[in-house]
């Protein structure tokens, strides 16, 4: 698997992509500059909505009419030479598990169909903060949690690379829109990879932050879900980060760190001579499709020829951290939806409902020993693995996933296993920050292949700048699905 | 965790949540063998008080197996 221009997609450089697979970064400066009308950037995306999302699915909801609204109002307010935010203009795909205030938010659920809420999440008032233009509501697998249907409130969405293939999720949608060209970026969750699956299939940046960084406030249960950015390039993760980030105090779990400056400082680093750990044991003790491990090792050599020094590092616990985030997630997602599975079972999807059960069983002494397993491991990987005074890593090195496409991911057996989830969920209940950047094309379907890497607790601004470096020694992110 | 039993017992218990049916409660009852392996592999991991769960007990694997 080569870096060249047999590969899927269009591979363009920056100066002859079109506007809608510009990156956010790009779009924004022209929106400031008064080179590129907000008004026009967002018919833009809604003119490829109309035509794409009856294919892709990627949307449930387009607020068509109030994003022409607010992106008028951001070309008046730079007509006028006033200050606008650092996303002015942008047009921004949320999941649709997200709460959007006067639009409804329905977690592709057929209980949920009519929901307006009252109230933006917070992530969402700091979007719109930043100048945001929230263009609609992006698909997902119904509430988060089980496999798509096709009698789901909105059909499972088609990856943009090969529309033959589904969306991996369980932010499916907010990845179709983001690789498409449907959006300049895409906000979901992820609470055990559900951004950094679909950011792997779709050959986007998918970041999960570390826990408490990005507030939660308005959000439904689970705590070690993160709402998180997915985007085309890394620049445009920082710019996102640094508009999503910030201490929320009525939010129990917002962490109250000063802002960064993420995009601001990108460049600043110099990874020569970082270590690189990679827990072969467990990475190849994962049934691996063999483009997979072969992307994998392009990505490490990559990383090599950056400067930095790739070893192998035994990680104690992934799996127990796995099981753990396993088991909270089920007791949270039964304790939510037990009242409303007994008055309104039939509303529910028919695999979902018996998802939503699996957590019945649960006794508050399982969900305080997941918990307990789960800082364990926490600390493990701050005081052996990421600490300077032992292995000295700066970032763990894995695949995303052990599979290209979300078929596998699909099979019951493989789903109710969370195989596909193997790389990505301990980092949930541990909380680090953790990345899929893209590294590479399946030859067989075309698809996306990611690679992860992940920090130390409070380390995104290193991730960043490690992924950044990486990016800038490829091309992947050059290449677009030819819509 | 508390032994769920049967998919009959799962239907039983069940019915007095959410109007199950046979097929759901046979689905669920797969589910839970997952669940289940979780939930006693963390109980196994946490010790005695005021012991900690020892790292060297912790897997190297996906499966949790280092055989």
């Amino acid at each position: 698997m080569s870096n060249n221009t047999d590969q899927p997609g269009t591979p363009g450089t920056e100066s002859d992509t079109p506007l809608h697979y510009l990156p956010l970064a790009e779009q924004a400066r022209r929106i400031r500059s008064g080179e590129l009308s907000a008004v026009v950037l967002t018919r833009a995306y809604l003119g490829r909505i109309h035509s794409h999302n009856p294919q892709l699915n990627s949307f449930i909801t387009i607020d068509e009419d109030r994003a022409i609204e607010q992106a008028q109002r951001v070309d008046d307010a730079i007509s006028r030479g006033e200050q606008v935010g650092p996303l002015a203009g942008i047009p921004l795909a949320v999941k649709d598990s997200i709460p959007t205030k006067g639009l409804r938010t329905t977690d592709n659920s057929n209980l949920l169909a009519d929901w307006v809420p009252e109230h933006d999440a917070a992530a969402v008032e700091k979007l719109r903060r930043a100048g945001a233009v929230v263009i609609g509501k992006a698909n997902l697998n119904e509430f988060g949690w089980s496999r798509p249907l096709e009698a789901d409130l909105a059909p499972p969405p088609w990856n943009p690379w090969n529309p033959r293939f589904a969306s991996v999720g369980s932010s499916s949608g907010s990845g179709a829109a983001a690789s498409g060209g449907l959006a300049s970026a895409a906000i979901g969750t992820d609470g055990g990879g559900s951004i950094r699956l679909p950011g792997g299939a779709h050959g986007l940046i998918g970041f999960k932050p570390t826990h408490g960084l990005v507030s939660r406030r308005g959000m439904d249960h689970n705590s070690h879900s993160e709402i998180s950015p997915l985007t085309r390039t890394v620049e445009d993760a920082a710019l996102m980060l640094d508009a999503l980030a910030g201490f929320v105090p009525d939010d129990d779990m917002s962490w109250p760190g000063a802002p960064v400056g993420y995009a601001d400082r990108l460049s600043e680093a110099d990874v020569r001579g970082w270590r690189i750990g990679v827990p072969w044991k467990f990475v190849r003790s994962a049934p691996n499709e063999p483009e997979v491990l072969a992307a994998f090792e392009e990505f490490l050599g990559t990383l090599e020829s950056l400067g930095c020094e790739v070893i192998d590092v035994p990680v104690r616990g992934l799996a127990e951290a796995r099981m753990a985030n396993f088991l909270v997630l089920n007791a949270e997602a039964y304790q939510r939806h037990a009242k409303s599975l007994g008055e309104y079972w039939d509303s529910y999807g028919e695999i979902t409902r018996v998802y939503l059960m699996q957590g019945a069983y649960l006794g508050a002494d399982d969900l305080l020993n997941a918990s307990e397993v789960g800082r364990t491991v926490r600390g493990l990987l701050e005081s052996e693995i990421f600490s300077a005074d032992k292995t000295g890593v700066r970032a763990l090195a894995m695949p995303t996933s052990p599979f290209v496409t979300a078929e596998r991911s699909r099979r019951p057996g493989e789903h109710s296993r969370g195989i596909n989830a193997c790389f990505t969920a301990p980092f949930n209940i541990t909380g680090h920050p953790s990345t899929s950047v893209p590294a590479g094309f399946s030859e067989s379907n075309g698809l996306p292949i990611g690679a992860m890497l992940t920090t130390a607790l409070h380390n995104d601004l290193e991730l960043l700048q490690l992924a950044h470096a990486h990016e800038q020694a490829t091309n992947w992110h050059l290449r677009h699905p030819e819509l | 965790m508390q032994d769920p039993g049967s998919p009959s017992d799962i239907m039983q218990r069940m019915m007095s949540t959410a109007p199950m049916s046979q097929s759901d409660a046979e689905q669920l009852h797969q589910l839970l063998a997952g669940v289940n392996a979780a939930a006693t592999r963390m109980a196994e991991l946490v010790p005695i008080f005021p012991a900690e769960v020892d790292p060297n007990l912790l897997s190297l694997t996906v499966d949790g197996n280092d055989d």
